[in-house]
């Protein structure tokens, strides 16, 4: 079973991407704060789709780790923001897919599930 | 004599006493009830959220069962969570959201709702009744009692409003809206852009008369980075209005135009340095060349830009140069 965090701090989004991806198969945990996601090493989940982007843009050691981990997880962030460096910054330290709010639910999951696939067939 | 004022001070104290621990137990009583409310709140959210968003994501015709609907206050919850899906979502069926605010009356419930709250509250419902479809009905009483507000927050929600009501004459509203869109207002305006209920032709957008339309075509043009509208943005930096001559610069730095002009360096001349300084800053964030930036700013405040620039890489992106 492929493994899925979603790091939100915002109750209603976690809510609502927790039960969106209750269609896709894995398994799904979430937390409010990176912080709480740190517990387990970053290698126990397969991806993470977080909402808070500040980790890989402040120098904090999210982005080291992440470099530093053989077997790192795929990373989504889901951000309000959305100029272009931004977004720059986020994919050269080591976020894999970028998705601003307003969110098609429908094509995150697709998105997902091919990963997922990808994943199973080799 | 002493006796009897001791016994005075005595009871004074056991009632002050009495009055601290009643006053403590109700105050613990309250928090307790409001933390009830709060997790009842929480948990029908969540599962308002499950129900809604099943059946967005199946389809089918089925209707969907929210438990414990009857209550006034779960119904406002359920009104919350349909704005937060409409508003943080695309490409879903906004026919079945619509349908769930008729059905259980959601948008004069939460017209009624900012009647009787005050302040920031009343901003709060205002602005998740622009985010739901209401009925022309409801429309019309909201735009009565608060069309004409001049508290910016309120006639905020009243343009969203009537963009999520009528998008078909969005242009319209934006050209008829008396006080100007502020970045953080053309934000939410760009947000519905997303979930397209504007439209995106910037060109019209760029070349009209009004201010706020002119503003949303350069927001518009940042957001997608349209390039091609270089001409436009050149010469909206022309214009006499300061506001949208300023966006105009800032949009032509996002882009990371050519910024040799002779129109660049006047528009910095009327500028405060105020103003100038916070452009520097921009310069230096969006990583323009100091060669392309020599020939812009006078050669007395270029120490001050390399001050920025020395600034924003010794800020967050040095760890993306480590």
């Amino acid at each position: 079973m492929y493994r899925i965090a979603i790091i939100s701090p915002d109750r209603f989004l976690w809510a609502l991407l927790c039960n969106s991806l209750s269609l896709v198969e894995a398994e799904v945990a979430c937390f409010e704060r990176w912080s709480e996601a740190l517990i387990e090493p970053l290698s126990h989940y397969n991806l993470i789709l977080t909402l808070e982007s500040y980790p890989f843009l402040n120098g904090a050691d999210v982005a080291r780790r992440l470099r530093l981990s053989n077997r790192r997880p795929r990373i989504y962030v889901l951000s309000w923001l959305h100029d272009e460096q931004n977004v720059l910054s986020l994919l050269e330290s080591g976020v894999d897919q970028y998705f601003t709010l307003p969110v098609n639910i429908p094509r995150l999951c697709g998105k997902i599930t091919a990963q997922i696939n990808e994943w199973r067939n080799g | 004599m002493s006796g009897a004022m001791g016994e005075v001070v005595g009871a004074y104290t056991l009632a002050l006493l009495v009055g601290a621990v009643l006053l403590a137990a109700a105050s613990m009583l309250h928090a307790r009830v409001r933390q009830r409310r709060i997790g009842i709140r929480r948990t029908l959210e969540r599962c308002y959220v499950n129900v809604l968003n099943r059946r967005l994501l199946e389809g089918g015709s089925a209707w969907c069962c929210f438990p414990l609907i009857e209550r006034r206050s779960s119904r406002l919850t359920l009104a919350v969570v349909v704005a937060q899906i409409g508003a943080m979502t695309y490409g879903y069926d906004r026919r079945v959201l619509a349908k769930v605010v008729r059905r259980y009356g959601l948008d004069r419930l939460l017209l009624e709702q900012a009647r009787l709250s005050g302040g920031m509250r009343r901003v709060e419902w205002l602005h998740t009744l622009a985010q739901i479809e209401c009925s022309d009905r409801i429309y019309q009483r909201m735009m009565n009692r608060y069309g004409r507000s001049r508290n910016s927050y309120i006639a905020l929600c009243m343009t969203l409003a009537a963009l999520n009501h009528s998008p078909e004459r969005s242009i319209a509203i934006l050209a008829e809206r008396r006080g100007r869109l502020s970045p953080f207002d053309l934000a939410e305006v760009l947000m519905m852009l997303k979930r397209g209920l504007i439209p995106v032709a910037y060109q019209p957008l760029l070349r009209a008369e009004q201010a706020n339309v002119r503003l949303l075509g350069l927001c518009i043009v940042r957001y997608f980075g349209v390039t091609e509208a270089e001409e436009d943005i050149v010469a909206a930096i022309a214009t006499d209005d300061r506001e949208v001559a300023e966006s105009a610069l800032f949009t032509l730095c996002a882009l990371r135009l050519r910024l040799d002009r002779e129109l660049v360096r006047e528009a910095a001349r009327r500028m405060s340095e105020g103003e100038r300084r916070a452009w520097y800053r921009h310069l230096a964030s969006e990583g323009y060349s100091s060669r392309a930036i020599a020939q812009i700013v006078p050669e007395k405040e270029l120490s001050l830009l390399g001050e920025y620039v020395e600034q924003t890489v010794a800020s967050y992106k040095r760890a993306l140069m480590n």
